[in-house]
């Protein structure tokens, strides 16, 4: 079994193409994305448990994909990358829903570390609501 | 407060805007460069390590990544000359100048701005010949301006934003256009005080927008 299945999307192909290659050595899922709208169209019918997003990308970037990500699929765990990391950007990110923000070049072991957090979080999630609707289910029918 | 020293002080600001906007940008293509790099060389090192433990890899496979390498070593090369280009643009207040050269440069500074924006740039580069006496910093911060300027005036991702010179026969002028006709702001351009330091006039057409500067001081 995959370690974790992990949506990359970054504009730069190489560097999708190496960290891919990366994490599928260790045993992770991967796909790729070159832009949000890229992203936003992979999540339908897929599930991802971490999304690895870069900041700066040409028309829809990292911020205003997070943003749609979260409308659509708010239990999504979504990394930031960015090459200038900064606590106000970091403190914006976590605001609007990001799990974590790391800087470029990630450590490779801090970033799967991350993906199995953010895995550990979404499964969380998804448990919570499942269990939600098994009481809302239970007090409709009065069992 | 004097206007002549208020005019100085926001004079000065630009500049500074100017200068940030430029070496972060820059410092930004470097950190991309740098991430891909980190990322090929530790896949490289991994390679190599499974190579080791007698996990063989696909011929060339290694090669592959190494000749990667050394082309992303290449470019951030060329981002740095370019910045280093730019940080002399400060030596000297006034030079002279060849034209193709000077736009080009400001045509690299400006490329992957305008690739956030959907947008590619495309030069049509005057002869070496071409030349002007003229203060280099404060000419690419105008071209910047008018950049800018032509890059907002429309939607993303249309056609290319086109660069290019004419020769008059005591000025140079410097066009900028690729502008959506109509949506170009008015006053939208270099600040007044740039092109008062240029000795420059802005002229503007439905789609683009150029700057005409003497030839020589």
């Amino acid at each position: 079994m995959a370690e974790a299945t992990v949506l990359i999307v970054d504009d730069e192909q190489e560097f999708r193409e190496t960290i891919s290659q990366r994490l599928q050595n260790r045993g992770f899922n991967v796909n790729t994305a070159a832009n949000g709208k890229e992203a936003l169209d992979s999540l339908e019918g897929y599930i991802y448990d971490a999304i690895v997003l870069d900041m700066l990308m040409p028309e829809m970037d990292g911020i205003e994909t997070l943003k749609r990500i979260r409308q659509t699929h708010p239990e999504m765990q979504i990394i930031l990358l960015t090459g200038h990391a900064t606590v106000q950007k970091g403190v914006e990110a976590v605001k609007l829903g990001a799990m974590d923000f790391l800087e470029k070049p990630a450590d490779i072991e801090t970033l799967t570390a991350k993906i199995q957090e953010a895995k550990a979080k979404r499964l969380l999630l998804v448990e919570k609501q499942r269990e939600e609707a098994v009481r809302e289910t239970l007090v409709k029918y009065g069992w | 407060m004097s206007n002549a020293h208020a005019d100085w002080q926001l004079l000065c600001r630009q500049g500074l805007e100017f200068f940030g906007r430029v070496t972060a940008n820059l410092s930004h293509e470097m950190k991309n460069c740098l991430a891909i790099m980190n990322e090929q060389t530790y896949l490289l090192k991994e390679l190599l390590e499974m190579e080791a433990q007698g996990r063989r890899q696909e011929p060339g496979r290694i090669q592959d990544l190494a000749g990667k390498i050394i082309e992303r070593i290449q470019e951030t090369d060329r981002v740095i000359k370019r910045l280093n280009t730019f940080a002399h643009s400060a030596d000297e207040e006034s030079r002279v100048l060849e034209a193709g050269q000077l736009l080009e440069l400001v045509a690299q500074l400006y490329r992957r701005l305008a690739a956030l924006k959907g947008l590619e740039l495309e030069l049509e580069t005057p002869p070496a010949s071409l030349t002007l006496t003229a203060n280099p910093f404060f000419l690419e911060a105008a071209l910047f301006a008018c950049l800018d300027a032509v890059c907002q005036a429309g939607e993303p991702g249309r056609g290319p934003i086109r660069l290019w010179v004419e020769e008059g026969s005591d000025e140079v002028r410097f066009w900028v256009g690729g502008a959506q006709p109509g949506e170009l702001e008015p006053g939208s351009g270099p600040a007044p005080g740039i092109l008062q330091v240029l000795g420059a006039r802005l002229e503007s057409r439905e789609d683009a927008l150029g700057l005409e500067l003497p030839r020589g001081s």
